[in-house]
């Protein structure tokens, strides 16, 4: 059987599992990533939410984890804005607001406690997106939370479109691949900046755009710019999930791609490798440490006696034993009423995962 | 005051087919439904449109009338049927004596059928067991219930009918031993109304017993519960029977795009608030994988429950759920309870509500002095489609979208076909899943649609929107942008109709069994839970 | 129950798959793969008309599986839908010797120098665009007369492998495939050299079913024995490769033994770099490699990626002291086999090559390095880099000439 050798083993691609891979490939580990379609932190844009964490569980490392993680973002070309301390009020599609703290920089501006006049634009012929009916749901809800800003409604035509109607993923395709299209859209929204202090745009800046492109698009529009995630495909997570993984793909991190896991072989209470379901026969990945880090449905690998963790994150049964002593979760996956786990908790678990694995150093780093 | 001759209360099949049957014969009715149509058991049940076989040992008269009935409405109602064809399968571990009983029954009620080798019935449904011992044909079919009762009620406005939706029944007024007025309370808007009337029908299903009462009549009815499971697609193409007395999950109805098993049968206090519990959804499954080995593999997309409202007279002794005949009782309330121009039309099944539309009928035609005989069995409910606005319909939609819109509009085709033209936009897909246009999502909420719509269910049970495996996710979203955009809704009514619809298709979710749908679930709940900070009420 | 029908159970409808899809970047009318796989074929099954023409711009990549959470084999379905797609006579015609380079590779290489010099004429090209339907714009590959060396014979106590060479190394590139074995043998590996026509893959991806399962089964045929004795199979054409260890099973997989069959052969089915990789992790790879300053760009094919494999190529490469390799990660060509050849598809074609040529165009290399055959036609014909098997690199590291 072909296996190939890491230091460490990150199983999942969200929030938790690229926060661990790069934490231990920043210590130079020779790391492999496993995994299968997006995390789902793409719907929100990997937004963290102010209330996420309840005091009693805030731990000592979370601000260098967040720092960590905002570093991350920042080489990878999306920046988080934001800190720990911040709570604005950014749009969504349905008119709410979410309390958020920190947020990819082209999420950042929509801050709604703001006092400033907002457009929220729509364009002809796009689907699911509604500017006016954004801006009455924002407006009324503005009133509501006490927050300042003022939604205006504006719509724009573009001279190119896939069809009668488009989607913000075409949109954001064409946003990567013709300059024309970016002027295009930049002279549509010109006349809009000259009455208000702020443009909400349906996610569709680029998936392979990043600081560069978004801040060279906003700097010749004279305009302050945000984007609201839509319907999934939703433009400005998969951008950010595009960007950590191109980042780390650069920095020497190996990704296993588009096959679940089938097996974590545990034995002699280590983990001695993880079987990838590849087509004719399952690859096997060893690492000298794993981290799972699949979310929530991904506990039936852990075996019927998974309980919970210790205080290093390794996985224990109910009478605390630990199950594999080089087999760390993080992320979704440790909170016990399933459902999203928060991006919060993601960053700091995958950070601590991730860390304490390259305490521990590496010996296949050298290649 | 608003008057009429006939209020009909309750708009389910039967419903429906008296609104139908009585416009047919030129007399004024108007039908009072306290939801939207096919609300109750109508809507509750596998869509099966019996040939006869399920009952025809037990039961040949009923049969009898099942494979007549299936008939008509095949030749009535062509655009609401997907004559399937069914098997009745011969599985090792049931009573090989039944069969042959089945078998010669088949023959006496009129039932065509014919045996098929073990090996055949396999090539027909690869997916049934490799054990089972060979099959017997039928004309079971499936008809799509919303449509069936949407067409009947569309017909009958067409003809001058009315059909109020989300109109509570408050009162029956009586006076002197006669009925002289109803009393409705629209749930939505809350305002209020009489409408005088001669008669009333009492088509309430499982609320029969509650509208009777309004009347100062009892009208017992108990409610069985049979809970159905909705699978993600066909793992059959034809309605597959277990050979056997009839008992819980023993039928596979081919659904459109879904298939439904069920079902259980569990009395109930009342028709309202029914959901399954988890026991009662694994029981369902358990009897499935007899039925379909595969179906331990397949994604099951939702459950739901229905009450078969049963007529319980007095002297029907203490029979339980499915011992209780189907059969129909069509009561004069001026013979039995001295109420003139009150009648109820109780029992029965969907398969049969024709005809037991039209006995209430011929009763109501002679109290009124009216000798129109019945034309339902004759009558199409719906004109044929102009071949060419389905010519047309085929160039400006994808195939699959022009055939599934044909099917479903008929005439209304048209309507689609110009909104098209004068706006291409609207040809965008809003439901994948079910390749609903938004010309036609915006179609159902219009002024032009003769079945109104209110909510984004209402949608759903015009369209089949929400209906597949998103379960209204996606779709959800994208109608409440159409009842906003087409000033149907303004943003705060659609917002709130969005967060009653998820809240409902969310329910008809939280018991499936582990597997994707609890993942898809997981997905609606992080989206519209967390990403937009929208509705956090439930948890799955 | 069949794959397909799980397959069709577990799509949640989140998109992911289009968001990845390389046709949805470069045709933006493209309905993308979660309509045409998944959710036409539950309509299908419904008895539904659901025929399009879309379904024939389907580039085959698999990006749109490895990208799915729920592992829907979303190209499979595409694939089935094409089968059943009805064409216009021309280019069904067309589509008849695309689904069989075998056939056409033993008929044009009957007199090699003939075939090359009147498919370089550009009246011969301008007939074929209006007749066949295949674009103008492209060089059809020289053709070789066939002449992959004789197999060697088993020796006791050394390693031997089957060498699976596929179509476009018999008639186009038969010097790559005699350095495979010379690649093989410096590592002491002897190598037999299969006698299989086309693994099939071509024919799938044309819609033609029938023609496909034909090969599968002559592959089948030619491999099993081999196989059964316990040889590994070797391919250095990732689509073959892909084939073989995936294509068969699907085919055939409800047909008993045969099905038995494809899964063994799958089971010894390595890509030539796995295989090398897999040495090395034994210690047993010839590392005798001279230093080298070449600075190279790696492409990594659609069906190498799909193989799930990791990046056999690009590690081995970089044990070559001196020698500069970088990853592209620009996605895929767009050339896709014959894809790329057809008149109406050229466009596509190129729109999606487009982020591999500006990749290339950034990273400025001496050659672009890739596995697949029909990659580097397209990298060639894009970006005017040539583009080269990463064997042929290997192999010249170990000679003292090294291209240092």
């Amino acid at each position: 059987m072909e296996s190939y050798r890491f230091d460490l083993v990150v199983v999942g691609a969200g929030i938790a599992g690229l926060t661990a891979a790069a934490a231990a490939a920043a210590r130079g580990l020779r790391v492999g990533v496993v995994n299968a379609g997006f995390g789902l932190f793409v719907f929100g844009a990997g937004c963290v939410e102010s209330r996420q964490l309840l005091p009693n569980e805030a731990p000592e490392k979370l601000g260098e984890a967040i720092e960590f993680f905002c570093d991350l973002t920042r080489r990878a070309g999306c920046p988080f804005r934001g800190g720990l301390d911040e709570r604005r009020h950014l749009p969504t599609i349905m008119g709410s607001f979410q309390t958020i703290a920190l947020a990819p920089f082209y999420l950042w501006n929509g801050d709604a406690a703001a006092q400033v006049r907002a457009a929220v634009v729509g364009i002809k012929g796009l689907s699911s997106f509604d500017a006016q009916f954004a801006t009455e749901r924002l407006n009324h809800n503005a009133r509501r939370q006490d927050l300042n800003t003022s939604y205006v409604a504006r719509e724009i035509e573009l001279s190119w479109m896939p069809g009668t109607t488009a989607t913000t993923l075409q949109l954001a395709n064409r946003f990567d691949r013709d300059a024309d299209f970016r002027r295009e859209l930049q002279q549509a929204l010109e006349p809009i900046t000259r009455d208000t202090d702020l443009i909400i745009l349906p996610g569709m800046l680029g998936l392979r755009s990043g600081l560069n492109e978004i801040s060279d698009f906003e700097r010749a529009l004279d305009c302050p710019l945000c984007e609201l995630p839509t319907l999934p495909p939703s433009v400005p997570g998969v951008r950010l999930s595009n960007a950590i993984e191109r980042y780390l793909r650069k920095s020497g991190v190996e990704f296993f791609s588009g096959f679940p896991v089938r097996k974590i072989d545990l034995d002699g209470g280590r983990c001695q490798a993880v079987q990838i379901d590849a087509p004719a026969r399952p690859l096997r990945l060893v690492g000298d440490e794993v981290i799972l880090a699949s979310g929530q449905f991904s506990a039936p690998l852990l075996g019927a006696e998974f309980f919970g963790v210790d205080g290093w994150l390794r996985p224990i049964t109910r009478s605390g034993a630990v199950i594999a002593e080089n087999l760390h979760v993080a992320g979704a996956l440790l909170r016990s009423t399933g459902g999203h786990g928060g991006n919060e908790r993601a960053i700091l678990t995958g950070y601590r995962a991730g860390m304490s694995v390259a305490g521990q150093g590496g010996r296949h780093a050298a290649e | 005051m608003e008057s009429t001759q006939v209020i009909i209360v309750g708009g389910g099949a039967t419903g429906a087919g008296i609104l139908w049957d009585l416009s047919l014969r030129g007399i004024p009715a108007v039908l009072l439904e306290k939801k939207d149509l096919a609300n109750g058991a109508t809507g509750r049940c596998h869509g099966l449109l019996h040939s006869g076989g399920r009952y025809v040992v037990k039961d040949p008269e009923a049969a009898r009338e099942c494979a007549v009935e299936s008939a008509i409405i095949k030749k009535i109602a062509p655009h609401c049927v997907h004559d399937t064809g069914g098997l009745f399968v011969r599985y090792p571990q049931d009573d090989p004596t039944f069969f042959d009983r089945w078998e010669s029954a088949c023959r006496g009620a009129g039932i065509a059928s014919e045996e098929v080798s073990a090996d055949d019935a396999l090539g027909l449904e690869p997916n049934l067991p490799k054990n089972i011992l060979g099959a017997y044909t039928c004309p079971d079919a499936h008809v799509d219930v919303f449509q069936l009762t949407r067409s009947n009620i569309a017909a009958a406005v067409a003809r001058g009918a009315g059909f109020r939706a989300y109109c509570e029944v408050t009162a029956i007024n009586i006076e002197d031993g006669r009925v002289r007025s109803v009393d409705y309370r629209d749930s939505r808007t809350g305002e209020e109304g009489r409408i005088a009337c001669e008669v009333v029908i009492n088509a309430g299903g499982g609320w029969a017993q509650k509208v009777a009462a309004m009347a100062g009549v009892d009208v017992p009815v108990r409610c069985d519960k049979g809970s159905l499971l909705v699978l993600n697609h066909n793992l059959v193409t034809r309605v597959v029977n277990r050979c056997r007395m009839p008992g819980d999950a023993d039928i596979l109805v081919p659904a459109g795009p879904v298939c439904i098993l069920g079902t259980s049968s569990m009395t109930v206090p009342g028709p309202e608030g029914l959901t399954a519990a988890a026991e009662e959804v694994q029981h369902l499954l358990d009897l499935g994988i007899e039925l379909i080995p595969t179906m331990a593999e397949a994604r099951v997309l939702r459950i739901f429950s229905g009450a078969r409202p049963l007529y319980t007279p007095k002297n029907a002794g203490g029979a339980g759920g499915r011992e209780i005949s189907r059969g129909y009782a069509l009561l004069d309330h001026a013979a039995l309870d001295q109420v003139e121009g009150f009648v109820s039309i109780v029992g029965g099944k969907m398969t049969t509500y024709r005809l037991m539309a039209e006995v209430t009928c011929d009763l109501i035609a002679s109290k009124l002095g009216v000798d129109r005989s019945c034309e339902t069995s004759e009558e199409p409910l719906r004109l044929p489609v102009d071949p060419r606005i389905a010519v047309k319909a085929r160039q400006i939609l994808p195939a699959q979208a022009a055939a599934i819109a044909e099917r479903r509009l008929g005439p209304d085709l048209v309507h689609i076909v110009n909104a098209i033209d004068e706006r291409p936009e609207l040809a965008e897909i809003i439901c994948e899943c079910e390749q609903v246009t938004r010309a036609e999502v915006e179609f159902v909420l219009g002024d032009q649609a003769s079945v109104p719509v209110h909510t984004i269910s209402d949608i759903g049970r015009r369209t089949r929107l929400g209906f597949g495996p998103c379960q209204g996710t996606f779709c959800g979203y994208k109608a409440m942008l159409s009842g906003y955009r087409s000033r149907r809704w303004s943003a705060a009514q659609a917002s709130d109709e969005f967060e009653r619809f998820l809240d409902e298709r969310w329910k008809g979710q939280s018991f499936v069994p582990q597997g994707k749908q609890v993942e898809q679930l997981y997905l609606s709940h992080d989206l519209f839970g967390v990403t937009y900070n929208f509705h956090d009420r439930k948890e799955g | 129950m069949r794959r397909n029908d799980i397959s069709l159970d577990n799509c949640l409808k989140c998109s992911d798959c289009v968001t990845v899809c390389p046709v949805v970047t470069a045709h933006p009318a493209y309905p993308g793969p979660k309509h045409l796989g998944p959710e036409l074929e539950r309509l299908r099954r419904e008895g539904l008309p659901c025929d399009t023409e879309w379904v024939e711009y389907c580039l085959g990549c698999h990006r749109c599986d490895l990208a799915c959470p729920n592992q829907v084999d979303v190209s499979g379905l595409i694939a089935a839908a094409k089968a059943r797609h009805q064409k216009p006579f021309l280019r069904k015609m067309r589509d008849f010797w695309f689904a069989r380079p075998g056939l056409l590779g033993s008929l044009l290489t009957i007199a090699p120098r003939l075939t090359n010099l009147l498919l370089g004429l550009k009246p011969v090209r301008l007939l074929m665009s209006r007749f066949l339907k295949i674009s103008a714009k492209r060089r059809f590959p020289a053709y070789v007369a066939p002449d992959l060396g004789p197999s060697q014979a088993a020796e006791a106590g050394a390693a031997s492998v089957l060498f699976f060479p596929g179509c476009a190394i018999r008639y186009n590139q038969p010097d790559l495939g005699r350095k495979v074995v010379q690649l093989l043998q410096r590592n002491g590996v002897r190598t037999t050299i299969a006698t299989s026509g086309c693994c099939g893959l071509p024919a799938l991806a044309n819609g033609d079913e029938a023609e496909a399962k034909l090969r599968a089964r002559a592959g089948i045929e030619s491999l099993i024995e081999a196989v059964s004795s316990g040889t590994r199979i070797v391919t250095a054409c990732t689509s073959c490769g892909h084939m073989l260890k995936t294509g068969f099973a699907d085919l055939l997989g409800d047909e008993g033994e045969l099905a038995e069959k494809s899964r063994k052969i799958a089971e010894s089915t390595f890509d030539l770099g796995e295989f090398l990789m897999g040495r090395a992790d034994q210690g047993l790879l010839n590392e005798a490699f001279q230093p080298s300053s070449l600075r190279l760009a790696y492409h990594a094919p659609c069906h190498q990626t799909s193989q799930g494999i990791g990046r056999p190529w690009f590690h081995l490469l970089r044990r070559v002291p001196g020698l500069r390799i970088e990853d592209l990660d620009a996605g895929c060509c767009g050339m896709s086999g014959t894809f790329g050849f057809k008149e109406e598809k050229y466009p596509v074609s190129m729109a999606v090559g487009q982020r591999l040529f500006e990749g290339i165009r950034d990273a400025d290399p001496q050659m672009v390095v890739t596995e697949c055959a029909t990659c580097r036609m397209q990298i060639e014909h894009g970006s005017r880099v040539k583009a080269i098997h990463p064997a042929e690199l290997l192999l010249a590291a170990y000679s003292e000439q090294g291209q240092s």
